[in-house]
């Protein structure tokens, strides 16, 4: 999983690769890209963008559960 | 849900990878574009719009791949009569039910992004810089499957019978020997698709979805603790 993190403070910022499912990702509540933009260059908080597969994560659950 | 997505979750349930539909269309590390219907519909590649990459290329292991879903498969022989399990003249393959199918790849290769924090990296400040206009429908493909041959075979009907012949056929699934030499499909009965491929295509790769975020708790300056990997 990508992350990265605006620091509001300056003008750096940070990405990485983490583990699935880090805090930082779950924790975070989901923004269109227009407000992602918006809210990212304002400075007014700290935003992130990790990536994810397409296909919906509960249904491979859902199949291994089924499988089990 | 359309006999394509079925596939492709059956796939992606097994691999963690999406199936490329049509299995013939080909797909590269750094293309970019839109799903729809479970069909990829590539914009171009990254690599265009100034963000560079080198790839990882390496044999998969296995090398070969085998997906099915309401298939039995019969060996042949040449006389009509059941063969040995190794060698048949012809494989016949029942299916039963709508989407029932059969999905065999071989000389898998894999190819991903060398680099990926590198990677993303590039491609988040191209975004944020405002010189890559990302679209929310977007997703990047950063590891793909290549396939020396690969063969697909679907059942639209409720039930159908196809018989392979050609090539060197066994009736281990795993071995996917419908991907194995010159093969050629006939169908028996049923409303049957089929693709039978040997040449190089791309029939699985990674299509990643970018999801933009708020932190809601102030991690305070440089409070959030990394590991790259």
């Amino acid at each position: 999983m990508i992350h990265y993190v605006s620091d509001k403070d300056s003008d750096l910022i940070r990405f990485a690769v983490t583990g699935v499912d880090a805090d930082l990702c779950i924790n975070a509540s989901r923004l269109s890209l227009e407000e992602f933009m918006a809210l990212s260059r304002s400075g007014d908080a700290e935003t992130e963008i990790h990536t994810e597969p397409v296909i919906d994560r509960n249904y491979v659950q859902q199949q291994n559960s089924a499988a089990a | 849900m359309t006999y394509v997505e079925h596939i492709q979750q059956r796939v992606y349930a097994n691999t963690s990878l999406y199936s490329m539909w049509l299995p013939v269309d080909r797909v590269s590390v750094g293309d970019y574009g839109s799903i729809r219907r479970g069909r990829f519909n590539r914009e171009g590649n990254v690599s265009q719009r100034g963000i560079q990459f080198k790839e990882q290329v390496s044999q998969s292991s296995p090398s070969t791949f085998g997906f099915s879903d309401k298939a039995k498969f019969n060996a042949r022989s040449a006389l009509g009569g059941a063969a040995g399990p190794s060698i048949g003249a012809a494989l016949e393959i029942a299916l039963s039910g709508e989407g029932a199918f059969v999905y065999q790849m071989r000389d898998v290769t894999t190819k991903r992004v060398e680099d990926k924090a590198s990677f993303f990296r590039d491609l988040f400040l191209a975004i944020l810089e405002g010189r890559f206009r990302w679209r929310e429908d977007f997703v990047l493909v950063d590891e793909i499957r290549e396939a020396g041959s690969a063969t697909l075979i679907i059942l639209e009907s409720d039930s159908g019978k196809v018989v392979i012949k050609g090539g060197l056929l066994t009736a281990e699934e795993s071995d996917a020997p419908l991907a194995r030499g010159e093969i050629s499909a006939a169908v028996e009965h049923g409303s049957v698709f089929h693709v039978i491929s040997q040449k190089a295509t791309t029939p699985l790769f990674n299509p990643r979805r970018l999801v933009f975020g708020r932190i809601p708790v102030a991690l305070g300056r440089w409070s959030a603790q990394w590991s790259i990997g």
